[in-house]
C-alpha cells in the first residue's frame, strides 16, 4: 500500500495505491477516481452505537468507505470536500493520535478509530468542537485541512500558543489547556484572539494555517443580503 | 515478560522504543538498533501526561541527559506494581494508576453528561421560547415588521407565478379592501393570487397575503374568501405571525429582540420567508375565528359564510390529505370550532359582494 500526495496545495489530492487483496478506509464520499479492480463498500466502524455516536457527535457521516482491490492491484485518488492541504501521519503503535471531526481523509485499515468527549471548557473554546476522533494501532493516516498544513514538534514539557480552530490533529501524549490571549480580559478579546490554546509537549501538533470559522466570518461581508 | 511500543526521549531527540519489564532485567528500554537502557525505577519520576491524561511518563537523568518515556498501555502499571519494589514505590505506582482510572472514567461519563444537557438545554429552550416569544413580538416596531414582511413575501414569491387576470384581482381586491375598513386598525395590505393545486391562504406579519389558485377555484363565493382572509390577516393582527416566526427562529433570535439587537431582523427574514409551512398554536386560531367573526360582522357579513368555507372542504372527497389548508388539517378539533362559529350571531343589517363570482373563477381556467 502506498500513499502520495498529489498537487500538495489548496487542492490537494491524495494518491492511493494498493496491492490486491489490501483495503483502506477513507472519509465517506471522498473517492475520485479509482480503478476497476477497487471495490468500494461502506463499513460501520465500532458496529452501530459507535457509528451513530460518530455521526451525530463529531458529524463525521455514519459509514466510513473502505476501498478494497478485490481483482487485483489498482489506485485511486481521494480527495476532501474543503480546499487545503493534506498530510500522512505514520503511526507506528508506540503513540495515539487525537483528530478534529473534519480531520480524517483515510487510513490503512489497520488504525482503529474512536469517538472521544473533551471535557466542558475544551469542547466550548477550543474550536474543536465537543467531540474529537482518537486514532491507535499501526498504519498510516491522511489527514486534511483548511488551508496549509504545519507540524509542530514539542518536546517534553515544552509549550506553544496555538489559537483555537486552528489544530487539526495532535499526540495523545502532549496536552492543552484553554486561556486567555493576554494577561487582561479586556485586551484578550481586543487583540482579536480571544481564547487560545496552551499545547503542552511531547508530541507532533499539526495545524492549518487558515481556519474555517474566520473564512466564514470573512467573506459574509461580501454576501448581499437577500431580497 | 511485559513488552510495549513507547515514545522515548532523550532531552528532545523522539525516538521509538520498547518499553519492557521482566523480574529479570527489571525495566528497560529497547531501541530498534538493538540497544537497551535500563530505567532507574526506584529514582525515576512517574506523571500522567497527554489528552485525558492517559499516558504513563517516566523520566530519569543520566550522564546522557534527561530521558523520557510515554507509554499508552495500562497494564504497564500493573506489570510495575509486580516488581518487587519499595514500599514507597508501590504507592506511588498505585498513586497513578488511581489517577489514570479516575480520568479515565471522567471521560467515559462525559457522553451521557452531554447528551443529558443537550436534552435539558432543548426542553428548557422549547419552555422559554413559549413565553418569550409573545414578549419579543410585542417588542418588534410595526416598521420592523412590515420590512420583515415585505422582504419575506418577495422571497416567497421567488419562482412562483402569479395570477394576473385583472377582473379577478379587482375582485380580490374589493373584498381586502371591505375587511380593510373593519378591522380596526391602520395597515395597508398587499395580495397576490399564486398558481397552485393547494387549498391555501396566508398572511405575513405587516399585512402581506397570499391566496391560492386552488382556494378561489373551491370557494363558492366572494364570503367565502372574505371568511378565510379575516381569519389570516386576525393571525397578522393579533401578531400571532410574529410570534410563530420568533418560535420558529429559536431561542437565540428571540433574546436578541427582546434585548433591542436589530441585526437579528436580518435572520428572521429568512426564516419567515418559510412561513407559509408552519402552524398555529389552538388557542391562536380560537382567536383569529373570534376576530375572523367580529371583522366580518362589522363588514356586514354572515360568519356562516366562513363556516360554510369549511364544510365545503370537509366534505369534499376530491381533495387529496396534503391540499388541505393548514387551518383545518392541523387541527383535529374542526368540528368544535364550527360549532362555536356556528354560535356567532348575523350582522344587523347584510350587506352582500356585488360580485359575479363565477365569472371571477372562470378567469382561473
Amino acid at each position: 500500500m502506498k500513499f502520495n500526495i498529489i498537487s500538495q496545495g489548496a487542492f490537494a489530492t491524495l494518491g492511493v495505491l494498493l496491492k490486491q487483496g489490501e483495503s483502506i478506509k477513507a472519509e465517506s464520499g471522498a473517492m475520485v477516481t479509482m480503478s476497476e479492480t477497487i471495490d468500494v463498500d461502506s463499513k460501520m466502524e465500532r458496529g452501530l452505537l459507535g457509528s451513530l455516536a460518530r455521526k451525530f457527535l463529531t458529524g463525521e457521516s455514519l459509514f466510513f468507505q473502505t476501498l478494497k482491490a478485490e481483482r487485483g492491484d489498482g489506485d485511486a485518488l481521494l480527495a476532501s470536500a474543503y480546499p487545503g492541504e493534506i498530510a500522512i501521519i505514520e503511526l507506528d503503535g508506540s503513540e495515539e493520535y487525537i483528530l478534529q471531526k473534519d480531520g480524517f481523509l483515510a487510513a490503512e485499515d489497520s488504525i482503529t478509530i474512536s469517538t472521544k468527549a473533551q471535557n466542558l471548557t475544551k469542547g466550548l473554546f477550543s474550536g474543536e468542537g465537543f467531540f474529537i476522533m482518537r486514532l491507535g494501532g499501526t498504519g498510516k493516516v491522511v489527514i486534511s485541512t483548511y488551508g496549509g498544513i504545519m507540524k509542530l514538534t514539542l518536546g517534553p514539557g515544552e509549550v506553544k500558543i496555538i489559537d483555537n480552530s486552528h489544530m487539526v490533529a495532535w499526540s495523545a501524549n502532549s496536552n492543552y489547556k484553554i486561556e486567555k490571549a493576554s494577561k487582561g480580559w479586556i485586551s484578550s478579546f481586543t487583540s482579536g484572539e480571544g481564547l487560545v490554546c496552551r499545547f503542552t509537549g511531547p508530541g507532533d501538533v499539526y495545524i492549518q494555517t487558515r481556519n474555517s470559522p474566520g473564512f466564514g466570518s470573512w467573506i459574509r461581508q461580501f454576501i448581499p443580503a437577500k431580497g | 515478560m511485559y513488552r510495549c511500543k513507547v515514545v522515548y526521549f532523550l532531552d528532545k531527540k523522539k525516538e521509538s522504543a520498547t518499553f519492557q519489564i521482566s523480574k529479570e532485567s527489571d525495566a528497560e528500554v529497547e531501541f530498534s538498533d538493538g540497544r537497551r537502557k535500563k530505567i532507574p525505577l526506584q529514582s525515576a519520576h512517574f506523571d500522567l501526561k497527554g489528552d485525558n491524561s492517559t499516558t504513563l511518563e517516566i523520566s530519569w537523568t543520566d550522564e546522557a541527559g534527561k530521558n523520557y518515556i510515554y507509554c499508552n498501555d495500562k497494564a504497564s502499571l500493573s506489570h510495575l506494581n509486580a516488581l518487587h519494589g519499595s514500599s514507597s514505590f508501590i504507592s506511588k505506582i498505585s498513586l497513578i494508576s488511581g489517577r489514570w482510572e479516575k480520568s479515565n472514567k471522567s471521560e467515559k461519563n462525559r457522553v451521557p453528561v452531554y447528551l443529558t444537557i443537550i436534552g435539558a438545554l432543548l426542553v428548557c429552550s422549547y419552555f422559554l421560547i413559549n413565553s418569550l416569544a409573545p414578549i419579543a413580538a410585542k417588542v418588534i416596531p410595526a416598521e420592523w415588521e412590515q420590512k420583515i414582511g415585505s422582504l419575506a413575501y418577495e422571497q416567497f414569491l421567488l419562482g412562483k407565478t402569479k395570477n394576473t387576470s385583472p377582473e379577478l384581482l379587482s375582485v380580490i381586491s374589493r373584498i381586502v379592501e371591505r375587511i380593510d375598513k373593519h378591522d380596526g386598525v391602520d395597515i395597508e395590505y398587499e395580495f397576490c393570487i399564486i398558481d397552485s393545486t393547494q387549498v391555501n391562504a396566508f398572511a405575513l406579519p405587516g399585512g402581506f397575503i397570499v391566496l391560492t389558485s386552488e382556494l378561489i377555484k373551491r370557494s363558492q363565493r366572494a364570503e367565502e374568501v372574505a371568511g378565510v382572509l379575516a381569519h389570516e390577516l386576525t393571525h397578522v393582527l393579533e401578531r400571532h405571525s410574529t410570534e410563530r416566526l420568533l418560535r420558529q427562529a429559536g431561542i437565540g433570535i428571540t433574546v436578541a429582540v427582546v434585548l433591542g439587537d436589530t441585526s437579528s431582523i436580518a435572520r428572521l427574514v429568512e426564516v419567515a420567508s418559510g412561513l407559509e409551512g408552519l402552524s398555529f398554536s389552538r388557542e391562536q386560531e380560537k382567536r383569529a375565528d373570534d376576530g375572523a367573526v367580529k371583522i366580518l360582522i362589522s363588514a356586514g357579513i354572515s360568519p356562516s359564510h366562513f363556516i360554510s368555507f369549511f364544510e365545503i372542504l370537509k366534505n369534499d372527497a376530491g381533495l387529496s390529505s396534503d391540499s388541505i389548508p393548514e387551518m383545518l388539517s392541523t387541527h383535529p378539533l374542526t368540528d368544535k370550532r364550527i360549532e362555536r362559529l356556528s354560535a356567532a350571531q348575523e350582522p344587523d343589517t347584510l350587506q352582500p359582494f356585488n360580485i359575479d363570482w363565477d365569472s371571477a373563477v372562470r378567469q382561473l381556467k
